[in-house]
């Protein structure tokens, strides 16, 4: 099932915890090929695909192919509907697949039929069967055409509705860091670079033995409570300076917006990953630098864990909940007014359709006035956050 | 006949406002008083803090009695927001050859019952057309067919925010007279029956939301809310050029325009600073941009919904705009160049008596509110006259 164990410490921790990391359509099944290149000690990781082809090429040991009578082993040639049936058609499999399981990490690249379709069913069938769903996706760049970018949009909708909470990492965005003569292979290897790090990231932070106790109940509680906006970011450090480097890579790089993400968040879970050298002095650094770099208050829960062969090499993992509320708030009066929300759930629980992740073009903190009250979401869009930066638009020009 | 003051409360996301009105000797109504008060607590048309929002809708209500001299006790609420949708809704019955009065009420019934979301609430029930044997547009009553039809649009919306508006009126110990769509009301100010029956679309351009009203083939073919108002507009511009929601509104009423001008590029203009901060200046273009966006991007989804309908076609008489939205600079030019229609800023109409300043699009839906009040309570009025009338016919007979 999860991951190897090497003593009895583990096998407690992977009762806790069990991890299934799942990429639903081709993008996905790629990012895990590349994930779990060195990877190791991988969890259980599936690919689910139509396409048999793409199957059998994928690095990954579990393959569900979905959809034979549907797709008929080929792919969706980008239709979100055709994905969907595949699904449905073996929601057997997929509820097979997830069973036994606490947490599913679903990997999908938004856009794509398979992965547009079906990642909201198998969402769907994980929650059913009573696991904790985060989705980390991807969303198409520009040049993939204006019918990519809305079918993904609607798949970004339907995962919201499915998943606990998505994390969604625009390629339109990490295409503004690449050089502009980057090659496109190269622009997609970077996607897939930065994909695989995140799920590692999050895997690492889950499931590992942990120094520092951090467990599936923090990242529940910080998941349930964060209105499904999660930020996500992942940093390394390596030698004599590799806390700071690490931290430098976090707090200024661009997947938690230069540490805006941070600055924002009313509660994170912060994971560190080193070798036996790491030390205490290190620990207490990464906290503080956190806390100073969060608004006050905040909440930080801080794992770590000590792998083997990583002396000189640390990793942070950080997974922050911008609108972080306490799940209940009595006395104060607050209508959600999302189109599928029931009226009568707490402020925490009725931002269940707000645009995810700080990592989007347009995150909350571009709700402004509307920050407090429940989004406007039309076709997947939340209409609160300026249409001039939805539409990527530099103003002042 | 005798009719009592009507009195229409609007609770609106910028504005609470409150319009008394009278009938004339002639049998027109006439706007004697308004009470017009700066709104708080609310959001995108709905309630986000219950008590300020009574605060302020007692101010207007107290301006309003004291303009009219009159204790005010029962209201027509002219409501939004509450992610209020029209759904066509159709019924068909056979008959045996004269249509009688029993069958209209019968098909009439059986249309007017449509199952909705737990969540939802009828608003309204608006009576469309009758077809008998597939000929729409007749009067049935008297005629002989086979099959009779009736269609309805079930104008419908989340009960609990609908509720909460409605809490408001009990929390200041009025009376509810009956709850409006304030998208119907501001067409009802607005829009001439020329208008209606040559087809229009009216949307009203609130502070947190978006109305529209749809007349299409002399009936009302389809009504909603965007949640999205002028209040984007200003978080749009705030957002963009680092100011306060005040400023913002500011910037937005001086030089906000739905249109992106050749002169907008080489203008600057000066952006509040705060104390001991450089002066700082924005593109007039920059300004423009976001604005029109926006306001493009609303008037978008509207078309959208329509040509997927099938309704833009039909709009004869074009588009009609109101609410506080309408003064926006080059609006009206913006809705013609995305429904490719001819636009109008609408005001209120229909009711006599309105002095110049009362005639601005902003007025529009509480105007509306009290005509719609004044025509029921004139028809019940002659309703209760004519049922004495055949009580009395009765017991002479008897």
């Amino acid at each position: 099932m999860a991951a190897k164990s090497e003593n009895a410490q583990d096998d407690v921790r992977e009762l806790r915890c069990r991890v299934l990391v799942a990429g639903v359509g081709g993008a996905a099944g790629n990012v895990l090929g590349h994930a779990l290149a060195d990877w190791p000690e991988p969890p259980t990781v599936a690919a689910v695909n139509t396409d048999v082809r793409a199957l059998e090429a994928t690095a990954v040991a579990l393959k569900v192919a979905i959809g034979r009578t549907v797709a008929k082993g080929m792919g969706t040639g980008g239709d979100a509907e055709l994905g969907r049936l595949a699904a449905n058609e073996d929601l057997d499999a997929l509820r097979a697949l997830v069973a036994g399981h606490d947490l599913l990490l679903l990997v999908a690249g938004l856009g794509g039929g398979t992965a547009t379709g079906a990642a909201p069913v198998l969402a769907r069938i994980a929650r059913e069967e009573g696991l904790l769903v985060l989705a980390y996706v991807t969303l198409p760049f520009a040049f993939e055409g204006a019918r990519r970018q809305e079918q993904a949009q609607e798949g970004l909708a339907d995962l919201k509705q499915s998943a606990d909470a998505v994390i969604g990492l625009p390629n339109q965005r990490l295409h503004a860091l690449l050089p502009s003569d980057t090659s496109l292979p190269d622009a997609f290897a970077f996607v897939d670079r930065m994909m695989s790090a995140g799920i590692r990231g999050l895997w690492t932070l889950l499931a590992r033995d942990n120094m520092l106790n951090l467990d599936f109940s923090d990242l529940q509680s910080l998941v349930e409570n964060s209105g499904n906006e999660c930020g996500f970011g992942y940093g390394e450090g390596q030698g004599p300076g590799k806390a700071e480097q690490a931290l430098q890579g976090l707090l200024e790089g661009p997947m938690l917006e230069k540490g805006r993400v941070i600055a924002n968040s009313g509660a994170m879970i912060l994971n560190v990953a080193g070798g036996p050298d790491l030390s205490l002095a290190e620990l207490e650094t990464i906290h503080r630098r956190f806390q100073e770099a969060a608004r006050p208050g905040a909440r930080i829960s801080l794992g770590a864990a000590v792998l083997a062969g990583w002396t000189g090499r640390l990793a942070l993992t950080v997974l922050a909940a911008e609108h972080w509320l306490p799940p209940a708030r009595p006395g104060s009066l607050v209508i959600p007014a999302g189109p599928d929300v029931p009226a009568d759930v707490p402020a925490g629980r009725a931002r269940k359709n707000v645009q995810q992740s700080e990592l989007q073009l347009g995150g909350a903190g571009d709700r402004g006035r509307f920050r407090d009250v429940a989004p406007t979401i039309h076709e997947g869009a939340d209409l609160d956050i300026p249409v001039y930066i939805r539409r990527g638009i530099r103003i002042p020009s | 006949m005798n009719i009592e003051p009507i009195v229409a409360l609007e609770i609106g996301t910028s504005r609470v406002r409150v319009f008394v009105g009278e009938a004339r000797e002639d049998g027109a109504l006439m706007i004697t008083a308004v009470g017009d008060a700066a709104s708080s607590g609310m959001r995108k048309g709905e309630i986000f803090h219950f008590d300020s929002v009574c605060a302020c809708v007692e101010t207007a209500l107290r301006q309003a009695e004291e303009a009219a001299d009159l204790k005010i006790n029962e209201v027509y609420l002219a409501m939004s927001g509450s992610q209020i949708e029209a759904l066509p809704s159709r019924a068909e019955i056979p008959v045996d050859g004269e249509i009688t009065p029993q069958d209209v009420d019968h098909v009439k019934r059986m249309a007017k019952e449509v199952t909705l979301p737990a969540d939802r609430e009828i608003l309204h029930s608006i009576f469309g057309q009758f077809a008998v044997d597939g000929l729409p547009g007749v009067t049935p009553v008297g005629l002989v067919g086979q099959r009779l039809a009736a269609e309805m649009l079930i104008v419908h919306g989340v009960h609990s925010r609908m509720v909460n508006l409605v809490r408001v009126v009990k929390a200041l110990k009025l009376e509810m007279a009956e709850p409006l769509f304030s998208g119907l009301c501001s067409a009802q100010a607005a829009l001439s029956a020329e208008q209606k029956h040559q087809g229009a679309l009216l949307i009203d351009l609130g502070g947190g939301k978006t109305d529209y009203v749809v007349y299409a083939q002399a009936k009302i073919a389809d009504a909603g809310v965007i949640g999205v108002g002028g209040d984007h507009v200003t978080n749009d511009v705030a957002r963009a050029f680092r100011l306060s929601t005040t400023e913002a509104e500011a910037l937005k009423l001086q030089h906000g325009d739905a249109m992106v001008s050749a002169a907008g590029r080489t203008r600057r203009l000066p952006l509040p600073a705060a104390a001991g901060e450089a002066p700082r200046t924005a593109k007039l273009s920059d300004l423009q941009t976001i604005v029109h966006l926006r306001m493009e991007e609303t008037f978008g989804l509207i078309a959208a919904r329509l040509k997927r309908q099938k309704l833009l076609s039909l709009l004869g008489a074009g588009v009609v705009l109101t609410g506080g939205g309408a003064h926006l600079k080059n609006v009206a030019a913006l809705a013609e160049k995305v429904f490719g229609l001819p636009c109008e800023i609408g005001v209120p109409r229909n009711a006599s008596g309105l002095t110049a300043n009362l005639a601005v699009p902003e007025y529009a839906t509480g105007v509306g509110a009290v005509l719609h009040g004044y025509r029921s309570a004139r028809t019940a009025a002659e309703e209760s006259r004519s049922a004495w009338k055949k009580l009395a016919h009765w017991f002479g007979v008897n």
